[in-house]
Formats: structure tokens, C-alpha cells, sequence
């Protein structure tokens, strides 16, 4: 063996170097295609981008988050008692339903290239990255937009470590053991998770079906984007959730409430792919001018994120006891073990006013 | 796993990295019929480390429904080779025939069981209440195999030709149970006969001799007639037919227009990458589309459309019923016996016959036609010649109707408001604008979105892009391909359709 490559044939490198035409081809259109279309319908997220897009110089605070943020944190109120406090600023609510990492930190980055010159705090739900995506998500483009390069490097991340969860996992379980296709089934399902985000990346990378969904409102004859303005902006982003707790959910809440009164909440273990998205939001936060501000909504939940080591000088808002606010623990305010309902987001709009004033006045402001 | 889908694509460049590294033919044989049972299976396993879990644990009730398919075409395929054995070995001829009517009896027989069944006993049971006996007959929870339409005919065409002394018997079992289930025909044709495709089985397929470009090609128009215009046409068709009452005259026609653009571009779009594909490997299949909207006659039409299903039909039903050898009504009655089996062949439903029977009708019409005219002016021909297209494609169009049409569901009960047959007649009135005229429009564009599609189409039929696509450079073919693959990505949509002729 000398090492070196053995030279092809002439017709094989004549089918290698028009392979690779097309290859150049079809990733030059790609990207020429990205930058051409406009951003893609996602019900919510085009509504309230375009509206920060068109509006983003009149607010001075955004709330990112998911349904803890988008059905529960009533911008108007939080507004209303901060002015009460002596303190009047604007604030939007940009939480989405289902919106965890490192989708958050994708929506940021749009909100952040439009105008935000009064933008001096951004709320940012502590929460950590999903591997395992969720069916509904896929449809109308949700699961398909964020999916870019840096997003997937999150993503690969979250699966390594879950990946090694899993080894140790199964490892650990010696009795009574599992039958072999349910041990090979749990251990590919980390993988097979991780390709549902690769076609993510592969759909959001060819810009697959963008153009059949323009195509499509032109022949039903919407002009104009249906997803802009709509309710979801009305209310400076704030959805309303109605209903209260359902009898299946009833008894897990207070189950899970009894608990966190013996028990309070847990921080979750350190995750390493949790911890890196949440820097990048933070460095991105920060990079634009604004403050970060951590909050942790109001849950029976038994383990939650918290920031790591090096975030910890960030200002941080902590709902989750249970004993410290009771009126945001009561049954009627209260939709399941995550979620406040439309009686539960006022107090918790202007209990998050007070706590954030409160905090500008007890802690210097410090960034990361 | 649809040709369409990024999946198929992942499981092609392994099969077709593999089969080209293989250096034998039984080798290669062997991997393409394990890759065509592995793609069938797809289809009903669903995940894969479930269904041996459920299999290893013995949870039937758990098992995907039609789990157990891929036994039915190993079932035919055994069946068939047996048969060809057994005439093979036969000295008698009332022995050949009975081994002929095993294949027969056991290929039809599973088409019966799956395809028609409840039909038949449906049917039975409305006829009996027609002459006011009430009967009880139960139907049953069928699931039609995919593809089992396909590949009977084609197991049948291998039994029919042995028979007939015109192809001799396969010693190998690789070699039939590899050409029954040789994957890019596998689930939607084109129907390929024994005769043309075992030839090719025998021999070692040359890399040299495939032409990439034109494999690439030929795969690239398929896709972006399927997945772009078809399942554009589709949301036009869709729409209209749901709920066809509600349109204006022009948009019934509109609705009715794009249908026919919506089969064509899937069953032919289907067609090309099926074709693409098996080129890519090295066989050859049979043409199945040759610009049938241009035909200037009924005849002409199927000569066109469905090539391999209607010259299938011609050989093997048609000419078994005496053909044209015979007199002329009783080659009338082949006519429309043929277009009626046809028409059944497609669906078990009584607006499949009609859509059969209105083919066999105008086939007859066109035949007396042709005599009564043969001796007509040049003027008259002229006429004829500038009419012909247009009158074949409204008469084509005319029968998608009654090809298309589903039953009226409520939108709340589901109940059924009115039936298949109704729906169509209301929509053959609306297309003939004799139906009432109500105001729900489908807008302009669709009509000049279907006039570049026509235009395209007849371009593409004059050849004029295709004589401009060989005069290119292999560079610059191959950017313009990756340049075209993005366009068609663009145009597609998230979630595809089936393809329509896969429910047959």
C-alpha cells in the first residue's frame, strides 16, 4: 500500500465533476430561494413576528416563552401595574404554544434583525430542548422553520446527552428484563427522533413546499397573508385560555399540589444542551443591548430548569412555590399542572410586575 | 414509501449502490428481491421495532392491519411458478389447461376476495331488494393489498404465456419471484409481461449501458408531475368534487379539467420514475403514457393511456373472447365486455363499470364511425382532423366524471347524502351545463394556470424541449437539473397524496 489515491477514470470523473454541478447547482438555488421567499405562514409565529417587524420600537420588554407565557403573562397588566409601581413600560408577549429551546432563541433572532430600539429586557421562560417533537407540530410548517444549522447543533446536543441517559439507563436496569425489541426499540428511539429534526433541517434547507403554499392562496384567492394581523396580536400577544380544571385533570393537579407542598420543586439535573442554548439566547439577548431575565412560571411540576453556574447573576423570577403564591396555586385559577387559565393570568400579570420591580430596585443590573 | 418521498431516495441509493457492486446476476437478483419484499413490506409493517415486538410477543391484535400482505404475493408467486412447472411437465393438453386454470382461478381468486367481494354481496343484496326480497348478507372488514391488482396480472401474464407455448418455463424460482416483485412496478405498474421482462432477468445487467442523464431526466419530469401539478390539480379537483353543487358552469368544467390534469400527472408521473428507476438498475420497462390528451380517437386513446393495462386486456382478454375474428356484433360485444372488465379492473364500484362501459361504447362508435365516413371529402376530414382531438378529450373528460366521483358525505354524521352515481350524474350535468348555475367560482388564474399547462404539454409533445435538452452539455443538464430540483422542492407540498392508481 503506498497511501496514495488511485487516479479515477476519465468517465468517472466526468460523472464525479457533473454530480458535483449539480450538487453546487441545487445548493446555490437553495439558499437564492431562501433569501427570496418570505418568511414562512407559521400560525402564531408570522402573526406576532410581522407585528414586532412592523411595531418592535414600541416596546421596552418581550416575554418568550411557551403556553405558560402565551396563555398566562397579560402584557396590558403587567404594563398597567408597573406604571402603577412608578414605573410605566410597553411590553410584548411573544410566547408561543409549544415553544421550547432552541426554537425561542430562533424566533429572538428574527424579533432582534426588525427594530427594537427601546428593547431593554427580554423574559425568557427557563426551559430545556425536546428531543421527541410533537406530530401536531409538523403540520402548516412549525416543526420546519427554526430548523437551521445552529438550531440542529443544539438539537445534536440533545441527543447525544439523551443518547447517553438512555445507555445508562438500560444499563442500570438489570431486573426484571425487558424483552429485546423493547430494549432495541428505546434505544432507537433517541435516533429516530433525531432524524425527525434532520427532515426538519432538510425541509427548512430546500425550502420544501414554500412555494406550494404561496401557489395555494393564490388560487383560493387570499390576497393578503391570512395569518397577519389576527387576535393572537390584538392583545399585545397575549391569548386568552379558557376552562378550568377537568375532572381527569383535577385529581393529578392536586395530587402533584399536595406534593410540592411536603416537596418543593427540584431543579432539574444539569443538562448540557439546555445549558448551551440558553447561553446563546442570553449572548444574543445581550449582544442587541437588552438585559435577560429568567422566569419560571407558576408549576406543580416536579423538577425544573434552572440557569447554569455561569448565568446565575441573571436576574431571575421564581413562581413555582407553591407556599410563597397561593393565589396562583388556587383550583379555579388553575387549567392542569403546567397551565394557568384566563383567571389565573391576571394575578400572575401583575404578580409578575411587582416581583420584576421589585427587582430592579433590590438587584443591580448585570449582565452575563 | 412513496417515489416522491426523501425516504424512497435514502433507500434507492442504498439498493442501487448494492446491486451495481454485486458482480453476479443471481447475486444482484437476489438483493433486488429482497429490496422489493422490504419495499412491499413497507407499506403495511409500519415501525419496524414494533411489529417484531408484537410479532416475538405473538400480539396479533396488536400487528398493523395487512401486516400478513407480503404473503399474498409470495402465495401468487409460488402458485405461479408451480403452474409453469406443472405445464412445463404436462403432455396433455386438457392437463396444460387445468394447470392454467389453477393460475387462473387462485390469481383471480385473491383479486376476487379482496378486491370484490363486498361488492358482489352488496350488489346481491341490491338487486334482491329491488325485486322486494330483504336479505341479511354481511360484508366483511377487507383491506385491499396494495398493488394486488398489478401483480396478479402480471403472475397471470407469465401462467397465459407459458400456456400459450410463447414463453417456456422458469427453472429458477429467483427468477419469477424476482420479476413479480421487482420493486419500481411493483405497486402501480406500469403491468409488465413475463415476456419482455424474464429475457432480461436471464442476462447480466452493464453499468455501461444505462444513460444516466436521461434516467435522472425521465425521474425528474416524474416527480414534478406528481409532486407539483398533480397535487396542485389535486386541490382544485378536490374542491370541486366534495361538494360540486355549489359551483358555476365554468368551474365545474375548471373542476372536471384539472381531475384529468390530476390522474394523467400521477399515474403517468408515477409511470416515469417506475420507468427511471428500473432503468437506473438496468432493466426495462414498458412505456405506459404517450400524450393520450392528444389522441384523436377513443381508440387511439387507449392506445395512449395505461399502455401496459389496455394491450394486457387486448392480448389476454380481449383476443381470448375471439377478438375482432369474429362477427361484427360479436366484436362488439368483446369491445365492450373487455372495456366493462376494464373499468371493474379499477375499483369495485358500479361508476368503475360505467366509466368502462361509456369507453367500450365510444370504442364501438368509433369503429362504425370510421366506416361510415371512409369514403366522406377532403373537406370533411379536414374538419374532422381539426375536432378530433378536442371531441376525444370532452368524451375523456366525461367519463373521469364518473371515474372521480365519491358519494356526498354530512359533515357532522358522516352519513352518506347522496350516492357515487348520483354525485356523477349531477356533475356530468353541471360539465354539460345543463345542472343549475350557482355562484361559488374557482377565479381566473386556474384557467391560466391550465393554458401554460397545456401548453407545456403540447410543447413536450412536439418534442421541442426534448430536442433542447439533448443538445446541452452534460454541465449544463446537470445545473440545470439541480436548479430545476429546487423549483420542483418548492412546489411541492409537506404532505403528499397517495398515488391514485395505488388504491387499484
Amino acid at each position: 500500500m503506498t497511501g496514495r489515491l488511485l487516479p479515477l477514470a476519465p468517465g468517472r470523473r466526468r460523472g464525479l465533476g457533473t454530480a458535483a454541478v449539480f450538487a453546487a447547482a441545487f445548493a446555490g438555488s437553495c439558499w437564492l430561494a431562501a433569501r427570496w421567499l418570505p418568511f414562512p405562514e407559521v400560525i402564531n409565529v408570522a402573526q406576532k413576528r410581522a407585528h414586532l417587524a412592523a411595531h418592535g420600537d414600541d416596546y421596552d420588554a418581550i416575554f418568550l416563552g411557551s403556553s405558560r407565557v402565551e396563555f398566562q403573562v397579560i402584557p396590558a397588566l403587567f404594563d398597567q401595574r408597573m406604571a402603577e409601581l412608578g414605573f410605566p413600560i410597553r411590553s410584548f408577549n411573544a410566547g408561543i404554544s409549544g415553544m421550547t429551546p432552541p426554537e425561542d432563541a430562533f424566533l429572538f433572532d428574527q424579533i432582534a434583525r426588525g427594530p427594537h430600539r427601546r428593547l431593554r429586557w427580554v423574559f425568557i421562560e427557563l426551559d430545556y430542548p425536546r428531543l421527541k417533537t410533537q406530530r401536531a407540530l409538523w403540520d402548516g410548517g412549525r416543526m420546519t422553520y427554526w430548523h437551521d444549522a445552529e438550531r440542529m447543533q443544539i438539537m445534536g446536543r440533545c441527543f447525544l446527552a439523551e443518547w447517553a441517559q438512555t445507555q445508562a439507563r438500560l444499563a442500570g436496569q438489570s431486573q426484571p428484563a425487558r424483552p429485546w425489541s423493547e430494549r432495541l426499540q428505546i434505544r432507537l428511539d433517541p435516533v429516530a427522533d433525531l432524524l425527525e429534526h434532520f427532515t426538519g433541517f432538510l425541509h427548512r434547507q430546500t425550502n420544501l413546499g414554500r412555494g406550494a403554499a404561496l401557489a395555494s392562496r393564490l388560487v383560493k384567492r387570499k390576497k393578503t397573508n391570512p395569518l397577519v394581523p389576527d387576535k393572537s396580536t390584538a392583545d399585545q400577544g397575549w391569548v386568552r385560555l379558557d376552562g378550568g380544571l377537568e375532572d381527569k385533570n383535577r385529581a393529578a393537579y392536586e395530587r402533584a399540589y399536595a406534593e410540592r407542598l411536603v416537596t418543593p420543586q427540584t431543579a432539574r439535573p444539569n443538562d448540557p444542551a439546555a445549558g448551551a442554548a440558553l447561553r446563546r439566547l442570553v449572548e444574543k439577548v445581550t449582544a442587541i443591548g437588552a438585559l435577560p431575565v429568567f422566569l419560571v412560571p407558576p408549576t406543580t411540576a416536579r423538577t425544573q430548569m434552572m440557569p447554569p453556574e455561569d448565568l446565575r447573576q441573571c436576574r431571575l423570577l421564581n413562581f413555582s412555590d407553591v407556599r410563597a403564591f397561593p393565589e396562583l396555586f388556587v383550583p379555579g385559577h388553575r387549567l392542569d399542572v403546567e397551565h394557568l387559565n384566563a383567571e389565573g393570568a391576571p394575578p400572575y400579570s401583575r404578580l409578575l410586575a411587582e416581583r420584576f420591580f421589585a427587582s430592579l430596585h433590590t438587584e443591580k443590573e448585570s449582565r452575563p | 414509501m412513496l417515489f416522491v418521498e426523501f425516504r424512497f431516495l435514502i433507500f434507492f441509493l442504498i439498493v442501487f449502490a448494492v446491486h451495481w457492486s454485486l458482480r453476479g446476476n443471481t447475486a444482484r437478483k437476489s438483493w433486488l428481491l429482497a429490496c422489493g419484499h422490504f419495499f412491499y413490506a413497507c407499506f403495511f409493517v409500519g415501525d419496524p421495532v414494533e411489529f417484531f415486538g408484537h410479532l416475538r410477543a405473538g400480539e396479533w391484535a396488536q400487528m398493523p392491519a395487512g401486516w400478513w400482505f407480503p404473503a399474498v404475493l409470495w402465495g401468487s408467486t409460488i402458485m405461479d411458478y408451480a403452474v409453469g412447472r406443472g405445464l412445463g411437465a404436462a403432455r396433455s393438453e386438457p392437463a396444460r389447461r387445468a394447470w392454467l386454470l389453477a393460475s387462473l382461478a387462485a390469481n383471480l381468486g385473491v383479486l376476487c376476495y379482496f378486491k370484490y367481494f363486498n361488492f358482489f354481496i352488496t350488489s346481491a343484496a341490491g338487486f334482491l331488494t329491488w325485486f322486494g326480497l330483504h336479505t341479511s348478507l354481511h360484508t366483511l372488514a377487507i383491506i385491499l393489498p396494495y398493488g394486488v391488482s398489478f401483480y396478479t396480472f402480471q403472475s397471470m401474464s407469465y401462467s397465459i404465456d407459458v400456456y400459450r407455448r410463447r414463453l417456456a418455463p422458469v427453472r429458477s424460482f429467483l427468477d419469477l419471484a424476482f420479476f413479480i416483485s421487482f420493486f419500481p412496478q411493483l405497486v402501480a405498474g406500469p403491468i409488465v409481461r413475463a415476456m419482455t421482462f424474464l429475457p432480461q432477468v436471464f442476462e447480466k445487467r452493464v453499468w455501461a449501458s444505462v444513460r444516466v442523464r436521461d434516467c435522472c431526466t425521465l425521474f425528474f419530469i416524474g416527480f414534478v408531475k406528481k409532486a407539483c401539478v398533480s397535487e396542485f390539480a389535486a386541490q382544485i379537483a378536490d374542491a370541486f368534487f366534495a361538494d360540486p353543487t355549489k359551483y358555476t358552469h365554468l368551474s365545474a368544467v375548471l373542476g372536471v379539467l384539472f381531475y384529468a390534469v390530476q390522474i394523467y400527472c400521477d399515474f403517468s408521473g408515477y409511470s416515469d420514475m417506475a420507468i427511471a428507476t428500473a432503468r437506473l438498475l438496468g432493466y426495462e420497462l414498458t412505456p405506459n403514457f404517450d400524450f393520450p390528451y392528444f389522441s384523436r380517437s377513443i381508440t387511439e386513446f387507449w392506445r395512449r393511456w395505461h399502455i401496459s393495462l389496455s394491450t394486457w386486456l387486448r392480448d389476454y382478454l380481449y383476443i381470448s373472447l375471439g377478438g375482432n375474428r369474429c362477427s361484427k356484433l360479436f366484436t362488439y360485444r368483446n369491445l365492450l365486455l373487455t372495456m366493462l372488465l376494464g373499468g371493474l379492473w379499477h375499483g369495485a364500484s358500479w361508476t368503475f363499470v360505467i366509466w368502462g362501459g361509456m369507453h367500450g361504447v365510444a370504442l364501438i362508435f368509433h369503429r362504425e364511425w370510421q366506416r361510415l365516413v371512409e369514403n366522406a371529402g377532403a373537406g370533411f376530414k379536414k374538419v374532422m382532423a381539426v375536432l378530433a382531438v378536442p371531441l376525444t378529450f370532452y368524451w375523456v373528460c366525461l367519463t373521469w366524471i364518473f371515474f372521480r366521483a365519491a358519494p356526498l358525505l354530512d359533515e357532522k354524521t358522516h352519513a352518506i347524502k347522496a350516492t357515487s352515481l348520483e354525485m356523477a350524474w349531477r356533475i356530468f350535468k353541471a360539465f354539460t351545463l345543463f345542472g343549475p348555475h350557482r355562484t361559488k367560482s374557482f377565479g381566473t388564474e386556474c384557467v391560466v394556470i391550465l393554458a401554460v399547462l397545456a401548453l407545456v404539454h403540447w410543447l413536450n409533445s412536439r418534442r421541442v424541449f426534448t430536442a433542447a435538452w439533448q443538445r446541452l452539455p452534460d454541465w449544463a443538464a446537470a445545473a440545470l437539473l439541480g436548479v430545476g430540483t429546487e423549483l420542483a422542492i418548492l412546489f411541492v407540498p409537506v404532505k403528499y397524496k397517495a398515488f391514485i392508481y395505488f388504491q387499484f
